[in-house]
């Protein structure tokens, strides 16, 4: 049994979830049963009846699977009558337990989550499943916000599903399992439960990309070599403008390579022309294909990137989610090597490069919340990649939106993160070496008329 | 599907929570004593035992009503 008190609690929350999730499977078929034609015996009434006298036990006792209706019509009409008498299923119960084991993991590594008398009264309400939001109230009473929203992101995502398991909105049941469960991106928002894929696809466009110009200021303040800290200098220039920046490396073998710098969400508008506004953040995370990652794909192509070549994909925040969104294309990745990926604060815990060689480095604040936007945060028990580098570390500013800032992910590169700086830098060394060309682009949700590109 | 299939799957779901009681009975054994564990976890786990096991006693019954009633085809 491992010493680590942390460790040890998410190996035993990761077994209540596997355990929760059987217990799901059961009550699912048993409602299949009940809810089948094959129960309902014309010719045999007796032995029909007893089978559904069964059945019904079998998914109603509260000693047992509890209120286990789920999965089909039935189960719809189950979790209608569940929200109203706020009726539990075991599995839930068992996925709640695992939920306030990764709560407890966290408060490990963040005493402040039990020492802060607010925080600790949203935690008991939590866990009472009452009035947690009368005291997530209090709390952004008490800090403001943003103040607020930092001190809980470490545990956001288990604060949610905690939520959505215990309301009685049947609605947001779903997601609170994908979080719970380490299964998937949150399909839905888990306070009223609405479709998160519904809003992405309010995100169009085929994507476009037309070159820019760097203002003389940026052109003197970007890097003219290649490193992690020089490429992350070069998006904190351009910044969340709804511009990205391609760049031809020349690496120490003398080979040229490429690599593409993606910012962060544009401000502004939450749908303006640029496919990097908050629709198409939001769109990035839940959706493996948008206009962010196209218009990406179409700058490339017009930089004039040869097939086959070496090629490197940065991103921040949104930038992130979106350069994952384009590896996850297998005709991309057929066309261009990606050799590795760095996202920095982005939510990309449910995808995958299409190139497994892709090297993947993930570098995310725990008080910073951009990144448990996909359900998953500091307190998340699964291997969800165990082939990736992951850097998953907290620092002594707990303030959002500051901790999510590129400056700041920077900062703590440089000066806290030393050892994980310098392992990502190892292995970008063949993009270490002189820019020797670059080229900006501004993306667009579609293809802009000639006299709105500037 | 038919009532022996769903006697069979839920014959098979018997066995698995079965075994998710043991599994949980193992866990909690484990855990005994551990400094780092929060002294509410094992109330849970006993209840979640408890559950198990009914609810594994509960799917059986209703998997051998279900075979009952396939055999009377």
């Amino acid at each position: 049994m491992t010493d680590d008190p942390a460790r040890l609690l998410r190996g035993v929350a990761r077994e209540l979830a596997e355990v929760a999730v059987t217990l799901r499977e059961a009550s699912a078929h048993a409602t299949a049963a009940l809810a089948g034609p094959a129960a309902a015996m014309p010719r045999a009434p007796a032995a029909g009846l007893r089978a559904q006298q069964a059945l019904v036990r079998a998914v109603t006792d509260r000693r047992g699977l509890g209120w286990a209706i789920t999965g089909g019509p039935l189960g719809s009409f189950g979790a209608r009558v569940s929200g109203m008498l706020g009726a539990e299923g075991l599995a839930e119960l068992v996925l709640m337990t695992s939920l306030r084991l990764r709560i407890a993991a966290v408060m490990v590594d963040h005493p402040e989550l039990v020492t802060d008398p607010l925080l600790d009264r949203l935690n008991q309400a939590v866990a009472r499943h009452d009035g947690a939001a009368r005291a997530m109230y209090a709390l952004i009473r008490d800090r403001g916000a943003a103040k607020a929203l930092s001190a809980i992101a470490p545990i956001f995502g288990e604060i949610l599903a905690l939520r959505a398991l215990a309301d009685r909105n049947p609605l947001n049941d779903h997601t609170a399992w994908l979080i719970a469960g380490g299964l998937g991106t949150a399909t839905a928002d888990p306070f009223m439960g609405i479709s998160n894929r519904l809003i992405a696809a309010l995100d169009r466009g085929a994507g476009a990309a037309r070159r820019a110009q760097c203002t003389p200021a940026e052109v003197i303040r970007l890097r003219p070599t290649g490193s992690l800290l020089d490429f992350l200098t070069n998006i904190s220039v351009i910044g969340p403008t709804g511009r990205i920046l391609i760049q031809t490396v020349e690496g120490p073998d003398s080979v040229e390579r490429y690599v593409v710098l993606a910012p962060g969400m544009r401000m502004g508008k939450p749908d303006n022309d640029s496919p990097a506004d908050l629709l198409g953040a939001f769109s990035a995370t839940v959706r493996i294909s948008g206009p962010y990652s196209r218009a990406l794909a179409l700058a490339i192509a017009d930089y004039g990137i040869p097939e086959g070549a070496d090629l490197a994909l940065i991103g921040h925040s949104a930038g992130g989610a979106a350069i994952l969104s384009l590896a996850e294309d297998a005709r991309f990745c057929a066309r261009y090597n990606v050799t590795h990926l760095v996202a920095i604060g982005s939510p990309i815990d449910f995808k995958r490069p299409a190139n497994q060689a892709t090297w993947v480095a993930s570098v995310t604040n725990q008080h910073d919340i951009i990144p448990t936007l996909d359900g998953q945060g500091a307190g998340n028990c699964f291997e969800l990649h165990p082939d990736w580098y992951v850097v998953d570390y907290t620092d002594p500013t707990h303030l959002f939106p500051v901790c999510h800032s590129v400056e700041h992910y920077m900062a703590n590169l440089a000066d806290d993160l030393p050892d994980a700086r310098a392992e990502i830098d190892r292995n970008l060394a063949p993009y270490h070496g002189r820019v020797v060309a670059s080229g900006l682009y501004r993306l667009y949700d579609r293809a802009p008329r000639k006299a709105a590109v500037r | 599907m038919t009532a022996a299939a769903h006697a069979e799957i839920l014959a098979a779901d018997a066995v698995a929570v079965e075994g998710c009681a043991d599994r949980l009975r193992a866990l909690a054994q484990r855990l005994r004593g551990h400094d780092a564990v929060p002294p509410w976890l094992y109330e849970q786990l006993h209840e979640h035992i408890t559950a198990c096991t009914v609810a594994a006693a509960e799917l059986t019954v209703a998997a051998d009503r279900l075979r009952a009633l396939a055999d009377h085809r």
